[in-house]
């Protein structure tokens, strides 16, 4: 048996081949037409629609809210003028408690006594805005000796 | 003379050289660089031959020109990767059997996802015309057996005892070695000689 002989016989006809032939250069061309279409136009394209995307969205976009501005206070950079004086011992001294009053520590009586035998620096310093000051209290401890002896 | 002519000759005189002539080799330089004519003279010239092959392998007249046509369109995509130095018809028909696996590829998820009567219709539809033929006669036996033969055999078979080519040209373009390609061929020959002389004792 002759092995050549299985499907020997041509199954397409010259009508068959021209149709393939004209299909095939017809995508050729096709391919080719858009092979040569320039890259940059590609490019340019693509940056065209993605600007008039983003336009649009904007444009559709709800205006926003306009928001206060806050004025920021001027930070002046002189050199305050400092003023050092002598304050007065308070008469009481009053501490704010943040924590519940059940939780509140109970003032030590010498630290009591030390509130109202300790004098008090108060430093204020004046900036060149007037509603502006510093103020800086220091406890000053007296200087007697303790736990002395005598 | 022509380079359409100078192809023809070339195929018809020398198919199988190792190496593609100075005068083809012409021709796919010219249509790499774009000449669609020299493209058009590439495909009269080898078409017959492609058809041939894919009705080999598919058996379907529908599917051969789908196959010609999606051949043609890959050589033409991939004409700048073609090697000078290797034939340009062994590199066709490696395209070809390529083309022709996706077809039936294509063909059996048709059977797998149509409806029974409906893959039967598809089934029956590839079947070539020699079927019809009466079962006693020799071409429609070898037809049918070739047909019967595993996909792998199958294509072995067609392009090294068929096609004619040596087994080195077959294992090219099937992308094995050659020692598979003989194995495959060895397999498929004593196949088809027990399923024909099986069909030859039942008919007597």
């Amino acid at each position: 048996m002759n092995m050549n002989e299985f499907r020997s016989k041509q199954p397409l006809s010259e009508d068959d081949f021209a149709t393939i032939r004209r299909n095939v250069m017809t995508a050729i061309a096709a391919r080719n037409q858009r092979r040569f279409f320039p890259m940059a136009m590609r490019f340019a394209l693509a940056a065209a629609v993605v600007i008039a995307i983003g336009v649009t969205f904007i444009a559709k976009r709800p205006a926003p809210k306009a928001i206060e501005t806050v004025k920021q206070p001027v930070v002046i950079e002189k050199v305050p003028i400092a003023i050092a004086t002598v304050a007065p011992p308070p008469a009481t001294v009053t501490r704010v408690v943040a924590h519940h009053p059940r939780h509140r520590r109970a003032t030590h009586p010498r630290a009591e006594y030390a509130s109202t035998t300790q004098q008090n620096i108060r430093v204020e310093f004046r900036t060149s805005d007037p509603d502006v000051r510093i103020i800086w209290i220091a406890s000053q401890t007296p200087s007697t000796t303790t736990g002395g002896k005598s | 003379m022509t380079a359409e002519a100078l192809l023809t000759d070339q195929i018809e005189a020398t198919p199988r050289t190792s190496a593609t002539s100075p005068a083809l080799l012409a021709v796919i330089r010219a249509a790499r660089d774009g000449d669609e004519r020299a493209f058009e003279e590439i495909m009269f010239a080898s078409e017959r031959r492609v058809s041939l092959l894919a009705w080999r392998i598919l058996g379907d007249a529908e599917e051969v020109k789908e196959a010609t046509q999606e051949t043609f369109l890959r050589v033409f995509r991939h004409l700048r990767r073609f090697d000078e130095q290797l034939d340009f018809f062994g590199w066709l028909f490696r395209i070809a059997v390529n083309v022709c696996r996706d077809i039936e590829k294509g063909r059996r998820r048709r059977w797998i996802f149509a409806p029974f009567d409906q893959a039967m219709s598809v089934a029956s539809s590839h079947r070539s015309a020699d079927d019809t033929i009466a079962a006693n006669d020799d071409a429609a036996l070898l037809t049918r057996a070739i047909d019967a033969l595993p996909a792998k055999e199958r294509l072995a078979v067609i392009l090294r005892e068929v096609e004619e080519l040596t087994t080195e040209e077959a294992a090219t373009i099937l992308g094995i070695s050659p020692a598979t390609v003989r194995v495959q061929v060895s397999k498929a020959r004593a196949k088809l000689r027990v399923w024909i002389e099986a069909r030859r004792g039942g008919a007597r």
